[in-house]
């Protein structure tokens, strides 16, 4: 696997996916919300900022089937998926789906909603599946 | 910056797969030629400009060279979307007078050394665990842990995104962007510099070449080369004195903007356009012409989407109608726009969008391998993020 690094802007986004919850960074004045997160908002640069959580619903914005590994650590995933997933509230995150060889994937517009990967090492990462799907 | 300047230098080293030389014995190769082909002196060379991400510096170019009084150095970021930036501050270092005779190369061994289609430069090791760090787009903290960990990892989501926005079938989208690579391979076939020289490519071999990341195909993807190249701006005067097929530079732009400022982003709300609208409109109104004035054009093409995405950003083809341009008109010697006539990226080699520049000059002095047999200014766009236009 590959564990993210993250600084100290980064670090709230993790905390909060290892407690399975989604959050995104909010202006406290304009209450824009943006991802990746950045030290001002990006709208009226305001430092008075929030990590909120979201709702999790979104559609995946687009996506490419990855069959050519570029590291050793990703040649035991291929082929992999790998999405751009639209969130309700308008930020754009990536997620993935690793060994997707004959298994249904999610086509680009497909509603969906964050579920919570556990990774080993402390890490869990937000992922999406169909919003149809029963909790898993 | 209009006509104040002018390249009048070329030169470069072989392009091959591997050098077997430093990226620094290769930047003085090219300098040196590019030097010679102005008529100057190393000596003469005042000020340097160079990719931030080059590794040969300007002080170990100052010590090798010959040259004796650097007074103007600067750096540009972001990789090969400095490709057109680098000529445009030259050409403003020299219309302020801080240098007059400005010397521009790009060094790499991105095929045998550190290769940027893969992705142990962006991931570390610690405790035998792999870890993605910091804002950046591919391999970052918020990207890598996904597996998007190369450029060629968000085109072809670009790509993805392209075919069902503009409801493409993925025949179609296979067309348009073999139409692209299938077009600079043959121009490839006459350019002997080009290091698929002898290796034509037909639409049923792009066609059959094997998936890289969907929907993009091997021939999608630009070469890893060695190789460096170099050139030389002085201002309108002395170029004139020393040569009578000057590049004058007509105009020059960077651009970046909240939603463009992330190279290769997968974040901004249309991830097919490269750069704003108002700064394209500035650069073609600081040259004074208008896209249809355009003789042909060099576009940055680490991938064939990146050919597409051009068309539509520099106003060459309306939104959502470069694929239908391309596979009805293309961009070979007859179309309204050459484009890549030295094969780019695609087919002659990875000089991080520098041999762009220079096929650009051959074709104004009329000594290209694919001479474009018509008058006009030349368009070098560099992903939206900086561009340039040349002319006689």
């Amino acid at each position: 696997m590959i564990y993210p690094n993250p600084d100290e802007l980064g670090a709230p986004f993790w905390e909060a996916a290892r407690r399975h919850e989604l959050v995104i960074q909010h202006c406290e004045e304009c209450n824009t919300c943006w991802h990746p997160p950045l030290p001002r908002c990006p709208n009226c640069q305001s430092g008075r900022l929030a990590w909120r959580p979201v709702s999790g619903r979104a559609v995946v914005y687009s996506y490419t089937d990855v069959h050519h590994s570029v590291h050793a650590v990703t040649e035991s995933w291929m082929p992999y998926r790998l999405y751009l997933i639209d969130l309700e509230e308008g930020p754009r995150l990536v997620s993935n789906q690793r060994n997707v060889r004959n298994k249904p994937g999610m086509e680009i517009g497909t509603p969906v909603r964050v579920a919570f990967e556990d990774i080993g090492n402390n890490v869990v990462l937000p992922q999406f599946v169909p919003a149809e799907d029963a909790a898993r | 910056m209009y006509r104040k300047s002018a390249i009048v230098g070329i030169g470069q080293t072989d392009i091959s797969r591997k050098s077997g030389r430093t990226e620094w014995e290769l930047a003085l190769e090219a300098s040196l030629a590019a030097i010679r082909d102005a008529g100057l002196e190393p000596s003469e060379i005042d000020g340097i400009v160079r990719f931030t991400l080059d590794n040969v510096n300007e002080h170990m170019m100052t010590r090798s060279l010959g040259v004796r009084d650097l007074r103007h150095f600067s750096q540009v970021g972001y990789g090969g979307m400095a490709s057109s930036a680098v000529i445009g501050n030259a050409a403003a270092a020299i219309a302020a007078g801080q240098a007059s005779a400005v010397l521009v190369y790009r060094s790499l061994n991105v095929s045998s050394g550190v290769r940027y289609g893969r992705a142990e430069r962006v991931i570390s090791v610690k405790d035998g665990l792999n870890y993605a760090s910091g804002p950046r787009i591919a391999g970052g903290a918020f990207t890598g842990p996904y597996g998007m960990l190369v450029p060629g990892h968000a085109l072809s989501v670009a790509a993805a995104r392209y075919r069902y926005e503009h409801g493409l079938t993925d025949d179609q989208l296979t067309e348009t962007l073999g139409r692209i690579a299938v077009q600079q391979r043959e121009y490839a076939q006459t350019n002997p510099r080009a290091l698929t020289n002898g290796r034509p490519l037909s639409m049923e071999e792009y066609r059959a070449s094997r998936i890289i990341s969907t929907p993009l195909r091997l021939f999608d993807y630009c070469l890893e080369t060695d190789g460096a190249i170099a050139l030389v701006l002085v201002d309108a005067d002395r170029a004139r004195a020393l040569r009578r097929d000057p590049a004058y530079v007509l105009s020059a732009n960077q651009s970046m903007v909240p939603d463009f400022a992330e190279p290769i982003s997968v974040y901004k709300k249309d991830i097919c356009q490269l750069g704003p609208a108002s700064s394209i409109a500035r650069l073609y109104e600081d040259a004074r012409i208008q896209p249809s004035d355009l003789a042909f054009a060099q576009l940055y093409d680490s991938f064939s989407p990146l050919v597409l995405f051009h068309l539509e950003t520099y106003g060459i083809a309306p939104r959502g109608q470069g694929w239908k341009y391309l596979i009805e008109q293309g961009i070979g010697p007859d179309s309204p726009l050459p484009a890549n006539t030295h094969g780019g990226h695609l087919s002659e080699g990875y000089l991080h969008g520098m041999n762009h520049v220079t096929e650009a000059v051959r074709q104004l002095r009329g000594q290209a391998t694919n001479q474009v047999h018509r008058e006009g200014p030349a368009l070098v766009a560099s992903n939206g993020m900086s561009a340039l236009v040349l002319d006689r």
